[in-house]
């Protein structure tokens, strides 16, 4: 029974690594990693992948011959250059991807600037209003000297 | 004596500057070292001249000028006042109080912008019904 217990004391704490493990990369922020991934050292990197593989696949296989033998090198070529392609038209369809996902990031970040310009902007103006307002209101007031209506915040 | 003694001493010029008594309210409401620091500045007027302020008070004679001093502690609102009008008493008259941080970007600019001049005037509007209500209804401001 002891045993059972600290057995699934065991399962519980690497569920909860795993539990942990699955957060933090879903953590991973996405404007992050797609910064990373086309930063320059790793789109030469790609770029040199694909040249070693299809010179590395000519070395083995030799001259191609069947376009049928040279399929997988090329989809690993494709996969490596694939981050940078801006947009893949085929038949009609097209995916501007690239071109999408900077201006997602622009629109995002615009309207991230016009809505802290639209809140500082009516603060301003509530905080100027109301000391017009006071002002206004100071016309009517009764008032003190100043010595006398401030002594008791010198104190 | 150090200035800061030198600026809190009572003198005849105290009598010049009078504070409403909706600043001392709001005053009261401050934490006691910010309230101290806006008495300490309000009793360095007028030898200590605060920056002109383009402030649009409803019911104003034209060409009345609003001036801000800034006690420059942290937390401690900037203290807005202007000369006596020739109906009240004193020199001048010191009329509200404003956050620091909404005065520096009014100032630096943003006084200018139609948005926040439409605002500020609905919310100046507002602040003069709702006393006016109030003092309809025989409650205390």
């Amino acid at each position: 029974m002891a045993a059972n217990s600290s057995g699934n004391a065991g399962n519980d704490a690497d569920a909860g690594k795993l539990v942990t493990t699955w957060r933090t990369v879903q953590k991973l922020d996405a404007d992050a990693w797609r910064k990373l991934r086309d930063d320059a050292p790793f789109r030469f990197i790609r770029y040199l992948g694909a040249l070693g593989v299809v010179i590395g696949a000519w070395a083995v296989l030799g001259t191609p011959h069947s376009a049928t033998a040279w399929l997988p090198i090329l989809v690993i070529v494709l996969l490596l250059l694939l981050p940078d392609a801006s947009s893949i038209a085929f038949a009609g369809f097209a995916w501007q991807a690239r071109q999408a996902a900077d201006e997602a990031i622009k629109a995002s970040e615009s309207a991230r600037e016009t809505a802290s310009k639209l809140e500082l902007t009516v603060n301003v103006g509530t905080q100027a209003g109301e000391a017009a307002g006071e002002s206004a209101q100071a016309r009517s007031a009764p008032a003190r000297p100043a010595g006398e209506a401030l002594r008791g915040f010198l104190e | 004596m150090s200035t800061e003694a030198a600026d809190t001493t009572s003198t005849d010029e105290d009598s010049d500057v009078l504070v409403a008594q909706t600043v001392v309210d709001k005053m009261r409401e401050l934490d006691p070292g910010a309230a101290a620091a806006v008495a300490r500045t309000i009793l360095r007027i007028p030898s200590a001249r605060g920056e002109p302020i383009p402030l649009h008070v409803p019911g104003d004679p034209p060409g009345t000028v609003y001036w801000a001093l800034d006690p420059g502690t942290s937390g401690a609102p900037v203290v807005i006042y202007r000369e006596a009008l020739p109906s009240e008493e004193g020199k001048w008259r010191v009329t509200a109080l404003m956050d620091p941080g909404a005065y520096r970007a009014y100032s630096n600019g943003l006084a200018d912008d139609p948005v926040v001049q439409g605002v500020a005037a609905i919310v100046a509007a507002g602040t003069i019904s709702a006393n006016e209500y109030t003092s309809a209804k025989g409650e205390p401001v």
